[in-house]
């Protein structure tokens, strides 16, 4: 008797229901984090001097990184799950990938970033679908 | 000593109720997500969820989980 309403109906429900659940000041730190984030890449924001920009966007950055962390501590021990495994995922797929740019002598550069962030999104999403496969 | 695995009667008390995934989470204030990772054996819950689960069934916890020999 598996309800099965679909893989990402069913994480946009539970998002939705953690962020419902989080204390105030974490649903306004996350929002103000991504619309933040959002704006300081596009025009006019992206054109602050060097120093600013940066400084805007290192902010909300940590800002949407806290109001992520909140989501999951509102979740079930389902979701504590997903993001253990997402973060031990992450962990080694990314330094695999960096030390092997190390070794091969290829460098990533600015590309560590999406390498870290891309390891940690398909970290979530491979341990949300197994933790709940039939 | 051979590793022991927990396995769990939930989903045959569940059906046995004619409870859905969906109603068990919420009667111990957990998600339908959790419920399949538990009755496909994917994680063990915590004690407090344990303890939930058996005063729902009213039944002992050992009779909900118990060790694979």
């Amino acid at each position: 008797m598996a309800e099965e309403p679909g893989l990402l109906a069913d994480l946009w429900h539970e998002s939705c229901k953690s962020f419902a659940a989080m204390p105030r000041w974490s649903q306004i730190t996350l929002v103000i984090g991504m619309v933040v984030f959002i704006a300081a890449v596009l025009p006019p924001l992206d054109r602050l001097p060097k120093i600013p920009l940066a400084t805007v966007r290192t902010a909300a950055f940590l800002a949407l990184v806290v109001g992520l962390i909140a989501t999951a501590r509102m979740r079930d021990e389902f979701f504590l799950r997903v993001y253990l495994h997402a973060c031990a995922i992450a962990f080694i797929l990314s330094s695999t990938i960096v030390f092997a740019s190390l070794a091969y002598d290829i460098p990533l550069g600015r590309n560590t970033f999406t390498v870290l962030d891309l390891s940690f999104l398909i970290g979530f999403f491979g341990a949300f679908w197994w933790l709940r496969r039939p | 000593m051979a590793a022991q695995t927990v396995k769990n009667a939930l989903r045959q008390l569940r059906v046995l109720r004619g409870w859905t995934q969906q109603e068990l989470g919420a009667k111990v204030g957990t998600s339908r997500q959790a419920i399949i990772a538990i009755e496909n054996g994917r994680f063990d819950p915590s004690l407090t969820l344990a303890i939930r689960l058996s005063r729902v069934f009213e039944k002992p916890i050992e009779e909900i989980f118990f060790l694979d020999h």
